[in-house]
């Protein structure tokens, strides 16, 4: 580690369960523990549905409603890494290397004297488990059967078809990539550094209380004078994720992600820039 | 979303590999000491955080981060510093130090989750 930071960044982590986690960050800046944040939320590569072929369509929702919802439903990315984004590949549309297709097809018969009974519910709902994905590493999420996603409900004699072609992209460009439904992010709980500015109609601490966060931190002395010099040190995290990856390689995946856009700046600045200065006689 | 490429030979084949998109505003780098690098296609994420270790080097004695327009996807880095080294230099040695950073959060991670000292619930059936 280099000589600047005392040793470096500390992770601590707190709990771990199957979609979330929390951990404590410390002993780094508030500018790398956001980066991490806003990596997490927006540059951590996932698989969506991009593109929706409807062949039928006879249900009471628009194609591109029906499309919308299946782009947001989660797609499990545990094998992201070997695909590629389209913009990269060598083919001209879409193919297995940069996509994954997924097909559903649902026609609801009509039973005549089902129909004419009111005590038998009539509605079929359409949900992610209709979604039937060509490849197993990729399918929705909520495979689990006991909570599938809702797509559209549909009576009998209505139909719907379609394919929708999923593919890598991060949540920069749609938010339906982000691998993550929220990162709580927290640092300072008793606001000694005053971050915040918490409106208030009469008293503040009565009005807004202090986190659980604040177990860990003394409370603030009333006397104590403002320390302005003061810095964040500990960064409370905790991030629940859609379901696609295990949280603790959506934290990895971040980490790496940062490497490598440093690593590419520092390839190109030695390219370009190294003999420019030397021109100058350095 | 616009990408640079560059080949780097390895004993193997080569591999390609995204090089970010760095320029040196014109006019801005009057001696070595001194420019303002434009980022294209990078925000507050990496111009934060590079700020901060561009600032913890000795050497700098001014570096900050501004993104000149919201709709534009690029961000400036401005650096000067003393004469013992070159804006250039100063920024590829922040740079080097933010990785040296990620992989040290990585490593705490990672010797974190093989302790294990930490509440856990198993995978539920899926
Ligand atoms: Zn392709």
């Amino acid at each position: 580690m280099d000589m600047y930071n005392n040793g470096g960044p500390e992770v601590s982590i707190r709990s771990l369960k199957k979609d979330s986690m929390k951990f404590v960050l410390t002993n780094t800046d508030l500018s790398v523990a956001n980066a991490l944040r806003r990596i997490m939320i927006a540059e951590v590569p996932t698989m969506a549905i991009d593109m929706v072929e409807i062949e039928t369509n006879s249900t009471v929702l628009t194609d591109e409603f029906i499309a919308h919802r299946l782009g947001m439903i989660p797609l499990t990315s545990f094998d992201v890494d070997r695909i590629q984004y389209t913009r990269d590949c060598t083919c001209s549309h879409y193919c297995p290397n940069c996509s994954v297709e997924l097909h559903l097809h649902v026609k609801v018969t009509v039973d005549y004297e089902e129909m004419n009974d009111p005590n038998v519910d009539k509605t079929r709902q359409v949900t992610s488990m209709d979604l039937i994905s060509v490849d197993d590493s990729v399918r929705p999420v909520s495979d689990d059967k006991l909570h599938p996603i809702l797509i559209v409900k549909m009576r009998p004699g209505q139909e719907l078809k379609l394919k929708c072609v999923a593919k890598k992209g991060v949540a920069k460009e749609h938010a339906k990539w982000s691998p993550v439904y929220g990162v709580a992010f927290e640092y300072d709980p008793y606001n000694k550094l005053r971050h915040s500015h918490y409106w208030i109609e009469e008293d503040e601490k009565l009005e807004w209380g202090v986190s659980a966060n604040a177990a860990e931190e003394t409370p603030v002395d009333p006397n104590e004078p403002f320390d302005y010099n003061a810095k964040p040190e500990k960064f409370y995290i905790e991030l629940e994720t859609s379901g696609c990856m295990k949280p603790e390689d959506v934290v990895l995946r971040a980490m790496t992600i940062m490497q490598d856009k440093l690593g590419g700046l520092q390839i190109k600045l030695d390219d370009e820039f190294k003999e420019d200065t030397q021109r100058w006689g350095y | 979303m616009p990408s640079t490429k560059a080949i780097v030979r390895m004993e193997e084949d080569p591999i390609e590999i995204d090089t970010g998109k760095v320029t040196i505003v014109p006019g801005t780098m009057t001696e070595p000491q001194c420019a303002t690098f434009c980022l294209q296609d990078e925000d507050h994420t990496l111009g934060n955080a590079v700020r901060w270790t561009l600032m913890k080097n000795p050497e700098v004695d001014f570096a900050s981060y501004s993104i000149p327009h919201p709709s534009e996807a690029r961000t400036n880095i401005r650096v000067q510093t003393s004469d013992k080294t070159t804006a250039v230099d100063a920024v590829f040695k922040g740079l080097d130090d933010l990785t040296d950073i990620c992989s040290h959060v990585i490593q705490s991670f990672q010797a974190e989750l093989a302790k294990g000292e930490f509440e856990y619930e198993e995978e539920t059936a899926l």
